[in-house]
């Protein structure tokens, strides 16, 4: 036993675990193109408006991060906004069309992955095909567009 | 992960059907034992999961010293368990179907045996191939086992035809006894499986980074504070593809007086992700005699992290796992079996039932969203030999 033990350790040896980065994409990008996209077709409560959900995205007038009820409508804080590019960035890989972020929301007719909210809202799913100006939009953003730094998000203008 | 209405009956009939055939075709060549075997057992815990279990069982001795079985099986389960409301899921109700079937001959002291196993369920399908040797050794003073199987899965994940990973697994069991007195028997072993290929969950995230308290709309819409475990992000998880398991096993077992007897159990466990574990099992065999017991056992099991385990994680890491069961945890289970046989009734050359109880509990030091888990399985089986 004395010599077991150390060859079952000895194949037991640690396997590698680096570091690795989730998606190198523009922020203000993500910030003024993106968001506003997530805010109108999937960050509804019923939906990915929800924390528990693995991808989740903090809206005005949906789920906020903190604050009263009549707070709801202000706009996105610095920190929602850091949490929702975070939350996006788990489902993006280095190359945007095996990305998460693009498949689920883009029909299975059109190459996209299974997405219950087809299912719960029937029709197309968020983006019908690869046309979508939308779809370009966050194509554009993962293969590495980058935006003015002073754009402006719709809502935090003021 | 939903079940299919009404495919659970659809296949069980075709089962009945196919075992049925199966016992008209050996009935007319029954030289030995025949037997029918049937157990029932539910399985409940505290994370809301319910598992129903029937386990039918036929087997027939065709020829000299050849035993051919067939066995069906089916779990019934209903599950709203942590790793479902956790992210946002509901319960889920599902079938698993497992087919097998298993031929062995035994001559002179060996025994070799064939089998294969067919599972199925809504998101995975599994075959697997095995193969085995048993041989009495020293004037039947010892033994020797050795065993391979292969086993070749199809994982997929519900309702998603766009998603299917495979699994290739490898095992391999060599292991022996020996009688050392007339009382006192010990064996041990050695298990090795390789697996390689898709070991994560398609249904589970990793948990990326930490907000504490978030402000979550309640189902009337209005704002509640709640204080959730709300990750920054859900990782799809990633799992290392290859895993090498390794398990050392032995124990010890002792006949005290008429049909009682005392066995203990050791096993230790590490693989290549560096998760190690330790089970300590003590069993009773209390008999009046040889047709009517029972067994108490109690098992101990603790074991560490897998290396690459953490409940969140503050940077993205290559591997990522929201798997408890590769998280810290320590666990205890109580047992009682009761078990009765009857022999020379009418047609019967016998008939066995068994009764069992068994209450568990996991702790998980490492895991916030389930600290423990606890739970019972109940089995009620009946056995007929002809």
């Amino acid at each position: 036993m004395k010599r077991i033990f150390p060859l079952l350790l000895l194949a037991a040896s640690c396997i590698e675990n680096e570091p690795v980065t989730l998606g190198d994409v523009n922020f203000d990008t993500y910030r003024c193109q993106v968001q506003p996209i997530i805010d109108a077709k999937c960050s509804m409560l019923a939906c990915h408006g929800d924390v528990r959900r693995p991808f989740h995205s903090f809206t005005r007038n949906r789920m906020r991060l903190e604050g009263s009820d009549i707070q709801r409508d202000l706009p996105l804080t610095q920190r929602e906004l850091d949490l929702n590019y975070a939350s996006a960035l788990g489902f993006v890989t280095d190359d945007p069309d095996v990305s998460w972020l693009l498949l689920k929301p883009l029909d299975s007719d059109a190459g996209g992955y299974y997405h219950r909210g087809k299912e719960i809202f029937g029709g197309p799913d968020v983006f019908s095909d690869t046309e979508d100006p939308d779809y370009q939009i966050m194509r554009n953003w993962l293969a590495g567009a980058e935006e003015d730094p002073a754009c402006v998000y719709p809502g935090t203008e003021g | 992960m939903r079940a299919v209405p009404g495919l659970a009956l659809r296949i069980r009939h075709q089962i009945t059907a196919i075992a049925s055939v199966f016992v008209l075709l050996v009935a007319g060549e029954l030289h030995a034992e025949n037997r029918v075997a049937s157990n029932l057992s539910l399985y409940t815990d505290d994370d809301a999961t319910d598992v129903v279990t029937s386990v039918t069982r036929i087997s027939a001795d065709p020829w000299e010293g050849g035993t051919i079985e067939a066995s069906y099986l089916i779990d019934i389960i209903s599950s709203a368990s942590v790793d479902l409301v956790s992210s946002a899921t509901g319960r889920f109700d599902e079938n698993r179907h497992a087919l097998g079937g298993a031929v062995t001959h035994a001559l002179d002291g060996k025994s070799f045996n064939l089998n294969y196993g067919y599972s199925q369920e809504n998101d995975y399908v599994g075959h697997g191939i095995g193969a085995g040797a048993n041989f009495e050794l020293a004037e039947r003073n010892a033994t020797l086992g050795v065993s391979y199987a292969l086993e070749l899965s199809q994982i997929g994940r519900a309702d998603d035809p766009t998603f299917e990973e495979g699994l290739t697994t490898h095992a391999i069991d060599v292991n022996g006894s020996q009688i050392l007195t007339p009382w006192l028997v010990v064996n041990g072993g050695y298990a090795l499986a390789l697996q390689n290929g898709y070991l994560a969950k398609p249904y589970r995230y990793a948990r990326l980074g930490n907000n504490g308290i978030v402000t979550q709309p309640g189902a009337s819409g209005s704002l509640q504070t709640e204080r959730l475990f709300t990750p920054e992000s859900g990782v799809p998880e990633t799992h290392p593809d290859f895993r090498m398991r390794n398990a050392l096993y032995a124990g010890i077992k002792a006949h005290l007086v008429r049909e009682t007897a005392a066995e203990l159990r050791y096993r230790f466990y590490v693989d290549n992700w560096a998760l190690s574990g330790h089970t300590i099992e003590a069993l009773g065999h209390l008999g009046w005699n040889k047709n009517f017991g029972a067994r108490l056992r109690y098992r101990f099991y603790a074991q560490g992290a897998a290396s690459f385990y953490q409940f969140d994680y503050a940077t993205p890491q290559r591997y990522m796992t929201r798997d408890r069961e590769l998280s810290p945890l320590t666990s205890h289970l109580v047992g009682l079996k009761l078990f009765a046989r009857v022999e020379d009734l009418g047609f019967l050359s016998a008939l066995g039932i068994t009764a069992k109880a068994d209450l568990f509990r996991y702790d998980y030091s490492d895991f916030p969203l389930l600290p423990t888990r606890q739970g019972f399985v109940l089995e009620t089986g009946v056995e007929a030999v002809f």
